[in-house]
C-alpha cells in the first residue's frame, strides 16, 4: 500500500525531505518501517530514530492519521493514509 | 471585585466570551510560574503578565549574550552580560509596575523543583534541557498543577497541555533523556513568540475556564507551511515513573 509519510523536526534534514509517499507491505509493523527508512535515509536520521539495538526509541511519537501509535510492533491500519514521525524537541 | 483600573485596563477583553469579569478575576488570582524566559518564555510571560495574572514567577539563570538577541525579545542589548531574569523582570515591570514579579536566578534543578512549583498555581515549561522540564513535570504530577509545556525547532513548535491525572504527561511521552538530542538548534525569534502564544492562549483558557482547551493533545505548529494540527496522545502510560500511580487509580 502507499501511505504518504511526514518527517518532522530534526528528520527533515536527516532525510533531505519532510513528506513523501512511500511503499509499505500492509503486514509490516511499526518498527520494520522505521527500519527500512532508516536504512534508506543513513545514520542521520537512524540515530534519531532507533536505538543502539535498532529498537525504535521511545522518546519517537509515531502518529498515523492523527493519533499517537504506541505498539511499534502493530501493523498499519488498513484504511491509513499517513505516518507522521516527531522527534522530541524542547524549549529554549 | 475588579478595581476601577482593571476594568479600564482590561475593558476590550472582558467582552471575549465566557472570560467576563469571573475570568478576569481567575486570572488576577493566579501565580504563574515560567522557566525559563528566553526565545519561548519571555513573549509567553509578557502576554501572561498583559492578560492580568496577578503574580509571575520568572525562573532563568546566566547572563545575557549576543546570540540571545534574536528571539529573547524581553531583552535589550546595552544590558549584555546582565542577568536574564532581572532584565526580563525589568522589562515587565516598566509594562505593568503594579505586578508582583518574583525573579529567581537559577535554572529548575533538583534542589529548587519542589520549593519553586510550590510558589505557584500553573506552570509554563519553556526550558531547554529534557532534565529541567522533567523536574518541573515531577513536581506539577506530584501536587496536581497544570502545566504547559512549550518546544521549538526551526520553523516547527509543539505545545503539550498536562493535567496531573487527566491527561498524559511529559514522562508518558519521553520516558528518558533523547540519547541524540542537541542543546543547540535552529530558530527564529518569530517561530518561538508564536509557539509562545499558543503555549499562553492554552494556559489563560484553562485559568479562566473559556474555549477548549486541547487535553489529551499535542499540538503541533509549522511555520514553514503555516499548519497547525493536533495529534491525539495514548492514554496516560500506567507504567509511567511519574504519573503511572495517577493512571493506575
Ligand atoms: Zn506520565
Amino acid at each position: 500500500m502507499t501511505i504518504q509519510i511526514h518527517y518532522r523536526g530534526q528528520l527533515a534534514a536527516a532525510m533531505g525531505v519532510d513528506a513523501e509517499k512511500i511503499e509499505i507491505d500492509h503486514h509490516s509493523s511499526m518498527s520494520a518501517i522505521l527500519q527500512d527508512l532508516a536504512k534508506k535515509a543513513g545514520p542521520e536520521f537512524s540515530n534519531i530514530v532507533l536505538d543502539d539495538e535498532g529498537v525504535p526509541r521511545r522518546t519517537l511519537l509515531i502518529a498515523v492519521d492523527g493519533e499517537q501509535v504506541a505498539d511499534y510492533d502493530s501493523c498499519l491500519a488498513p484504511g491509513a493514509n499517513e505516518i507522521t514521525l516527531i522527534p522530541p524537541i524542547s524549549g529554549g | 471585585m475588579l478595581s476601577d483600573t482593571d476594568r479600564a485596563t482590561y475593558e476590550w477583553q472582558l467582552d471575549v466570551p465566557g472570560l467576563g469579569e469571573d475570568g478576569q478575576l481567575k486570572l488576577g488570582a493566579t501565580t504563574a510560574l515560567v522557566s525559563r524566559v528566553g526565545g519561548l518564555g519571555g513573549p509567553l510571560a509578557m502576554s501572561l503578565v498583559a492578560a492580568g495574572v496577578g503574580r509571575i514567577v520568572l525562573v532563568h539563570g546566566g547572563e545575557l549574550q549576543e546570540s540571545d538577541l534574536n528571539r529573547q525579545t524581553l531583552m535589550s542589548r546595552d544590558w549584555l552580560g546582565r542577568s536574564r531574569v532581572e532584565c526580563a523582570a525589568e522589562t515587565i515591570a516598566r509594562f505593568k509596575p503594579e505586578i508582583e514579579v518574583v525573579a529567581v536566578n537559577e535554572n529548575f534543578n533538583d534542589g529548587n523543583a519542589a520549593e519553586l512549583v510550590e510558589m505557584a498555581d500553573i506552570v509554563f515549561d519553556c526550558a531547554p534541557l529534557f532534565e529541567e522540564r522533567f523536574l518541573m513535570n515531577r513536581e506539577c504530577v506530584k501536587s496536581g498543577k497544570p502545566m504547559i509545556d512549550s518546544a521549538m525547532y526551526s520553523l516547527q513548535g509543539q505545545v503539550m497541555v498536562i493535567v496531573p491525572g487527566k491527561t498524559p504527561c511529559l514522562s508518558c511521552i519521553y520516558p528518558e533523556v533523547p540519547g541524540h538530542w542537541r542543546r543547540r538548534f535552529p530558530v527564529i525569534g518569530a517561530v518561538s513568540s508564536m509557539v509562545a502564544q499558543v503555549g499562553a492562549l492554552e494556559g489563560i483558557k484553562l485559568i479562566c475556564g473559556i474555549g477548549e482547551v486541547s487535553l489529551g493533545d499535542l499540538i503541533m505548529i509549522d511555520a514553514g507551511r503555516m499548519e497547525l494540527e493536533k495529534v491525539k496522545l495514548s492514554p496516560r502510560d500506567h507504567d509511567c515513573d511519574v504519573c503511572g500511580e495517577l493512571a493506575r487509580r
